[in-house]
């Protein structure tokens, strides 16, 4: 295979830009086809278009005698040339000066105005040492017979982002799924087709159903193409608010918004956090290593490479425990199914031990995984107990496993409940189902009382710093040194307002207060406390 | 002196193209030379002195050949320190690396990827610190 790799080569497909003809070509393309396509495949159509078009302009030149420019060459006021890393664009010489720079043996400037264009350029003559010197396919040629193939292998991915990125300024086009489509050809869903889906996906307790299931049913006029039916139907239905896209990327599946769990509509009160400004340059490389062990789905973390998921164990931090949800953490997130568009996705949940199943509803935005309640509390897992995923072999599931599951009775740190109706901390013999994390652990004595004392909301009033020194002192009591780890503190503020890592390890390495004692261990000097 | 400048209205992505905004140095009151200088080879440190800090030169584009009006400095840099083995290291902090990237390609605007292809640090990182409040050496989103 010819290789494209001519510097004239790499400027035009690295430096490619989506044109207005360009994007008249793919309405065309969408018109004459008509199916619904990816941007891929527009980029694939439009690489192998650009290329017939530069045989056409490369063939119609070779007619023409044109000089190519090049700099070491002289040239004379009037002069026609052709500018191989320019597009092949034609340019006539306006004027030549003698150029002004003492550091380069002499050479001219010659201003050179092109075809259709008022803004004149500038470029060396006489001028000897540049590479354009040895022109030629290496150089100065764009070279048009190599395969689209090749191009769209190399340069393939940001084209099809350009192109997508004019599409959505496009009134024209419309998308779903990852799938573009010419407007004027989406066929008319009326009122009466989508009160027919509604009632369909209502006799399915909501959904979810593929658009095939529904079109089925709903009595749409005969002869339609297939494909062109299924987009003009979730066309329809993207744009009515009663249906949600609930599919993986590339599935689509409709469910009935007014069926959906309340908490994967709206973000469970517990997960709701306010954003605190915090110095994060100040956290040292233990704490971001620790910050990146917890998981926590509003940690500003790089994602990891992709790779192939694999299995995660981690604990379940409180709030995640109390809402029935997982974080989706970068580190969690490839485990779970992806949408293009969807902002929820419904799939499958799996019991490793016992093999049953329930659904799961992946919310993207607020990046947690709702429907584990029911399944946390048969097997009895703690505030801090670790489960572990692992992707299933069947696509669109995901399995979950309760570490050592048996009951034992520990001490641990459990929450309790003041006289005055504040959240507190203590060590209780307790019974838990599942092998924990101890730093993470939390117990709760009176679940009722809890969240009676929660709703009541005084505490998560108290703003960060404050309720970060009250729950230090409350776990700095539990043991004879005083000390404290950073995770239990984490783990422990989470029991009364949504925190992520960075700010609360922050007040730790920012307040005179706070001293470390080593292995990630902080003392509170009250004698410097008073003093703030 | 005030460094403020209106902030965008729109955060920084993936996609946004960055450049030397050569206006907020005017404006930050920094001399833009003497940072310039910290990035000449030692070659053309040693002859600093001779160089003209305000002087123009037509410079020549390495690639196409086109010519632009250039500061003596910026061209010396582009046209001979930038090609020097040692212009980017690994040791090179992140917004050193990026405004010697902006100095080699002429200061055509760059994404955080293409810059972390440059500079070998993650595209991520890169948007954070460009992003942040603070601009670093005039380092901004250029449109």
């Amino acid at each position: 295979m010819h290789l494209a790799s001519s510097p004239a080569s790499e400027l035009y497909w690295g430096e490619f830009d989506v044109t207005d003809e360009d994007l008249e070509f793919i309405d065309d393309l969408l018109l004459e086809r008509e199916v619904p396509l990816t941007k891929e495949e527009m980029s694939r159509a439009l690489v192998a278009h650009r290329l017939d078009l530069l045989r056409v302009e490369q063939e119609s030149r070779s007619n023409i005698e044109l000089k190519t420019y090049v700099p070491a060459g002289e040239y004379e006021v009037g002069e026609s040339l052709v500018f191989r890393l320019l597009d092949n664009r034609i340019g006539t010489v306006a004027s030549i000066r003698e150029a002004n720079n003492p550091d380069l043996p002499s050479f001219d400037v010659i201003r050179v105005k092109f075809e259709g264009s008022d803004k004149p350029k500038e470029f060396a003559a006489r001028f000897q040492e540049h590479v354009l010197n040895s022109p030629g396919p290496e150089a100065g040629e764009i070279e048009s017979d190599v395969s689209p193939e090749f191009i769209q292998d190399r340069y393939g991915p940001p084209i099809a982002r350009m192109i997508e990125a004019r599409l959505q300024e496009s009134a024209d086009t419309v998308r779903i799924a990852g799938r573009w489509f010419h407007n004027g050809l989406v066929a008319d869903i009326n009122e009466g087709h989508l009160n027919l889906a509604e009632a369909i996906l209502d006799v399915a307790e909501g959904g979810p159903l593929p658009t095939r299931s529904l079109v089925e049913h709903m009595e749409l006029p005969p002869g339609m193409d297939p494909l062109l039916t299924e987009f003009s139907v979730d066309f329809a239905l993207q744009e009515d608010e009663r249906f949600d896209e609930v599919g993986p990327a590339g599935k689509i599946l409709w469910y009935l918004k007014r069926l959906e769990p309340k908490d994967a509509l709206q973000i469970p009160l517990r997960l709701v956090y306010s954003p605190k400004k915090y110095d994060r340059e100040r956290l040292t490389d233990e704490l971001l290593d620790l910050e990146r062990s917890l998981d926590d789905e509003l940690s500003e973390l790089e994602a990891p490479e992709p790779a192939a998921a694999t299995e995660i164990t981690l604990p379940i931090l409180f709030p995640h425990r109390k809402a029935g949800t997982l974080p989706l953490s970068t580190r969690l997130q490839p485990l779970f199914p992806r949408a293009y568009e969807a902002p929820r996705i419904r799939f499958v949940l799996v019991d490793g031990r016992t093999g049953d199943q329930f659904p799961g509803w992946v919310v993207r935005k607020e990046r947690y995984v709702y429907g584990l309640g029911n399944w946390y509390s048969s097997n009895s897992v703690p505030a801090g107990g670790l489960i572990q995923i692992t992707p299933s072999e069947t696509e669109g599931e995901v399995v979950l496993r309760a570490m050592e599951p048996r009951q034992r009775n520990d001490w641990i740190r459990t929450a309790t409940i003041d006289k005055g109706g504040n959240i507190g901390f203590t060590m209780l013999k307790h019974p838990v189902g599942t092998s924990y994390d101890e730093r993470m652990i939390v117990g709760q004595i009176d679940e009722q009382a809890l969240d009676e004392a929660w709703e009541s909301g005084e505490q998560r009033k108290i703003s960060p710093e404050r309720l970060t020194v009250y729950v230090f002192r409350e776990l700095a009591k539990l043991n004879p040194q005083g000390t404290v780890h950073a995770k239990s503190l984490y783990s422990a503020v989470n029991v009364i307002r949504r925190l992520p890592p960075g700010p609360i390890f922050a007040e730790l390495v920012t307040q005179p207060y706070y001293e470390p004692v080593g292995d990630l261990y902080w003392k509170l000097n009250e004698s410097e406390w008073k003093k703030a | 002196m005030s460094t403020a400048v209106p902030p965008s209205l729109v955060r920084p992505t993936l996609e946004t193209a960055f450049h030397i905004d050569y206006e907020w140095w005017d404006r930050s009151d920094r001399d833009l030379h003497v940072y310039l200088r910290s990035h000449l080879c030692r070659e053309h440190q040693e002859i600093y002195a001779e160089i003209d800090p305000k002087a123009q030169v037509d410079h020549v584009d390495l690639q196409t050949a086109e010519v632009t009006v250039l500061g003596r400095i910026e061209h010396i840099l582009i046209s001979h320190c930038a090609q020097q083995d040692d212009y980017l290291t690994p040791q090179t902090s992140l917004v050193n690396g990026v405004f010697r990237a902006f100095l080699a390609n002429g200061n055509a605007p760059l994404r955080p990827e293409e810059l972390a292809k440059r500079i070998g640090r993650p595209a991520r990182m890169i948007l954070r610190t460009l992003s942040g409040p603070r601009i670093y050496k005039g380092i901004r989103p250029a449109h």
